[in-house]
C-alpha cells in the first residue's frame, strides 16, 4: 500500500468523519494509521466521528435550545445528526453552525403536531445573532422629544434591532424551554405575533407589537421615511389610527432603539461625539 | 499553602462570567480565553473580556488556526485574530497543532497529524505566513490523539523541537495531551519530558483526562490527575517562569475550585523554589516580533 500523502489523509479522514452510518471507512485510511490504546484501526477513526457528532450536537443544541427541549432528547439527536452529515461545517466558528437548521426543520417538517418547530428555530437563530451584536448609543429622551415628528423624518436604529413574526407563538414557546411539560397543545402555539427584538445594556429584550405596528416598523428600519413607512402601511391596514402610531412611537422612545434622526441634512445622533 | 498563585492563570468561561463581573478579587494572576468566542462577538462576551484585561494579563488560545491544513490558512479568520489581538493586547496568543478539518467540512476537532517531513514544511511555512501576519509570535499547543502513524519520520517530541527550531515559534506544552498521548501510544511521558528543550516551551496547560477503558481521552472534565501533577513538578523544578493554565472546558466546576487548582500549582511551584515567587504576569512575555 502506498503511503498517503498529507492531503489525501486529511480527505479522507474528513470523509470517514462525515460518513452515514453502517457505512466502512476507507481500506488506504485504515492501513495507514496506528490505533491508539487497545482500539482497533475503525475503533479509532470512530472515536473522531463521534466527538464530530457530539461536539456539533451540542454546539447547534446551544443555540436551538428550545427546540432540542420541545423535540425531546431522543428525536433531537436524531434530527441533529441528520442535520450535521448532511451540512458540513464551512466556518472556522462553531457557534456559526446551524445558520441552515431552521430551513432544514421547514423542508423535513419532522413533527406534524408541532408545525412551530422552524419558526422557533428561526427565532433562536435570530436570538443568538443579537446577543452577538454591538449595543448601540440611543437617543436620549431629551433628544427625542426635542426634535418634532415630521413626515419626511427617517429614524436610524441601532444594529442589533429587529422586527420578527410567526403565524405561532414561538416566543411563549422559547420562554417555557426548560420546564416540565406534559404536552404542548395548540392554545399555548396557536396564536400569531409579531415581535420587536432589541438590546439593552447588552441585554436581548422582546416585545410583542401589533401586526401594523410590524409593518410600520420594518419600513422605518428598512430606511424609509415616516410618511413613506405610514403610507407603505397603509396600504395594508387602511384603518391603522393615529392613535396606533403615537403608541408606537412612544415604544420607540422607550426601547432606546434609535441611534439618528435625519430630516434634510441635519442630523440628531445618539452618539456622544456628534 | 499558598493563598495566591503567581504566573498560574485559569480559563476564561461564560459561566463565570456573572462572578467575574463584580470584579472580584481572585487567586489567579492571569486569564486565557478563546479566540473564537470573542473573534465574532461583539455583545456581552467581548464586554467581559475587556473588563477582566482591565485588570489581568489575558492569553489568547485560539483552535480554530488548522495550521496543519494542506487547503492553507483562512484569509478572514486570520483578519479577524489579528483584529482581536489589536483590541485586547494579549501577552501569548496560541493554538493547537494540527489541523481541524477542510474547508468546507470543518469537522471542529483537533485531529492528528503525520510527524513527517512534508507536515513539517508545511506547517512551517504557515506559522511564517501567521506570525508575519500578525507581527506577534505564536505558540502552538501538542493535541491529545487516539490514533498515529506508521510513515512518521519523527517521534512527536524530536517534531516539536523541529517546529520550533525551524519556525521560531515556541510550545505550548499540555502535560495532560502528553500524558494522555503517552498512555494511548505507550511511550514514557517523563522520558519525553526529558527530551524536550525547556527554552522551547513558552507556556502549559494542566488539565484533566478521562479513562475510556480502551483508550485515555481529552476531555478537560476533570481535576488534574497526579501522574500529571508529577509531570508538571519536574517540568516547574527546570523551568520555573513558565506561565501555568487550569484548563477546565467539560463539567465547569464553581471558579473557587479552579482557583483552589491554581493552588495546587502554585503549592508545587513553591517545593522546588520556596515562596519568594511573587511575579505576577504584567507585562508581555515576549517582546515584538520583528
Amino acid at each position: 500500500m502506498a503511503k498517503l500523502t498529507l492531503s489525501e489523509f486529511q480527505h479522507l479522514f474528513s470523509q470517514a468523519s462525515l460518513r452515514p452510518e453502517n457505512t466502512g471507512v476507507d481500506p488506504s485510511l485504515l492501513n495507514g494509521i496506528i490505533p491508539g490504546g487497545t482500539l482497533t484501526s475503525d475503533a479509532a477513526i470512530e472515536v473522531y466521528r463521534t466527538g464530530h457528532i457530539v461536539r456539533l450536537t451540542e454546539a447547534l443544541g446551544e443555540t436551538f435550545e428550545a427546540v432540542w427541549w420541545v423535540a425531546g432528547d431522543e428525536h433531537y439527536f436524531q434530527l441533529a445528526k441528520e442535520f450535521l452529515l448532511t451540512h458540513p461545517s464551512a466556518s472556522y466558528n462553531l457557534s456559526d453552525f446551524g445558520k441552515l437548521f431552521p430551513d432544514f426543520l421547514d423542508k423535513r417538517q419532522p413533527f406534524s403536531d408541532l408545525p412551530f418547530l422552524a419558526d422557533l428555530a428561526r427565532f433562536e437563530w435570530l436570538f443568538k445573532e443579537i446577543f452577538h451584536l454591538p449595543q448601540h448609543t440611543s437617543l436620549t429622551a431629551d433628544q427625542f422629544h426635542q426634535h418634532p415628528l415630521s413626515g419626511n423624518l427617517r429614524l436610524s436604529f441601532g444594529p442589533s434591532i429587529r422586527v420578527f413574526q410567526s403565524p405561532y407563538s414561538v416566543y411563549e414557546i422559547w420562554k417555557l424551554r426548560g420546564t416540565i411539560q406534559n404536552s404542548l397543545p395548540e392554545k399555548i402555539w396557536g396564536t400569531p405575533q409579531w415581535l420587536l427584538c432589541y438590546k439593552h445594556q447588552q441585554q436581548v429584550y422582546i416585545k410583542h407589537v401589533s401586526e401594523p405596528e410590524y409593518l410600520l416598523l420594518g419600513h422605518l428600519i428598512a430606511g424609509a421615511s415616516i410618511e413613506e413607512s405610514l403610507d407603505r402601511t397603509l396600504q395594508e391596514f387602511s384603518d391603522i389610527t393615529a392613535t396606533t402610531v403615537s403608541d408606537l412611537f412612544t415604544v420607540i422612545k422607550h426601547t432606546e432603539i434609535v441611534t439618528l434622526l435625519t430630516e434634510n441634512t441635519a442630523p440628531i445622533s445618539g452618539d456622544a461625539d456628534l | 499553602m499558598p493563598t495566591q498563585a503567581p504566573n498560574i492563570g485559569v480559563g476564561l468561561r461564560p459561566t463565570h462570567y456573572p462572578h467575574l463581573e463584580p470584579r472580584p478579587q481572585t487567586k489567579v494572576s492571569w486569564f486565557e480565553a478563546i479566540s473564537e468566542n470573542y473573534m465574532d462577538s461583539k455583545g456581552r462576551p467581548l464586554d467581559m473580556l475587556e473588563l477582566i484585561r482591565t485588570d489581568y494579563p489575558v492569553a489568547l488560545h485560539g483552535v480554530s488556526l488548522s495550521i496543519a491544513s494542506t487547503e492553507g490558512l483562512r484569509k478572514n479568520y486570520l483578519h479577524k485574530l489579528r483584529n482581536l489581538v489589536k483590541r485586547i493586547d494579549p501577552f501569548i496568543v496560541s493554538d493547537h497543532l494540527c489541523w481541524t478539518g477542510l474547508q468546507q467540512q470543518n469537522l471542529h476537532d483537533l485531529l492528528p497529524i503525520p510527524f513527517t517531513d512534508e507536515a513539517l514544511t508545511l506547517i512551517v511555512e504557515h506559522i511564517d505566513q501567521v506570525q508575519t501576519f500578525l507581527q506577534k509570535p505564536i505558540l502552538l499547543e501538542n493535541v491529545s490523539t487516539y490514533l498515529r502513524f506508521p510513515c512518521g519520520d519523527y517521534t512527536e517530541w524530536d517534531f516539536l523541537q523541529a517546529v520550533s527550531d525551524r519556525s521560531g515559534c515556541q510550545i505550548l506544552l499540555d502535560l495532560n495531551n502528553l500524558y494522555v498521548n503517552a498512555h494511548n501510544h505507550r511511550f514514557d511521558s517523563s522520558m519525553f519530558l526529558e527530551k524536550i528543550p525547556t527554552q522551547i516551551i513558552g507556556q502549559v496547560h494542566l488539565a484533566g483526562y478521562t479513562d475510556m477503558g480502551t483508550h485515555l481521552f481529552d476531555t478537560h472534565s476533570k481535576p488534574v490527575y497526579p501522574a500529571v501533577w508529577d509531570l508538571f513538578s519536574s517540568l516547574i523544578a527546570r523551568a520555573p517562569d513558565l506561565p501555568v493554565l487550569i484548563e477546565w472546558d467539560e463539567d465547569i466546576p464553581e471558579f473557587s475550585q479552579l482557583e483552589e487548582e491554581a493552588l495546587k500549582a502554585a503549592h508545587i511551584w513553591n517545593d522546588h523554589h520556596g515562596q519568594t515567587h511573587t511575579q505576577r504576569i504584567s507585562t508581555p512575555v515576549f517582546s515584538s516580533f520583528s
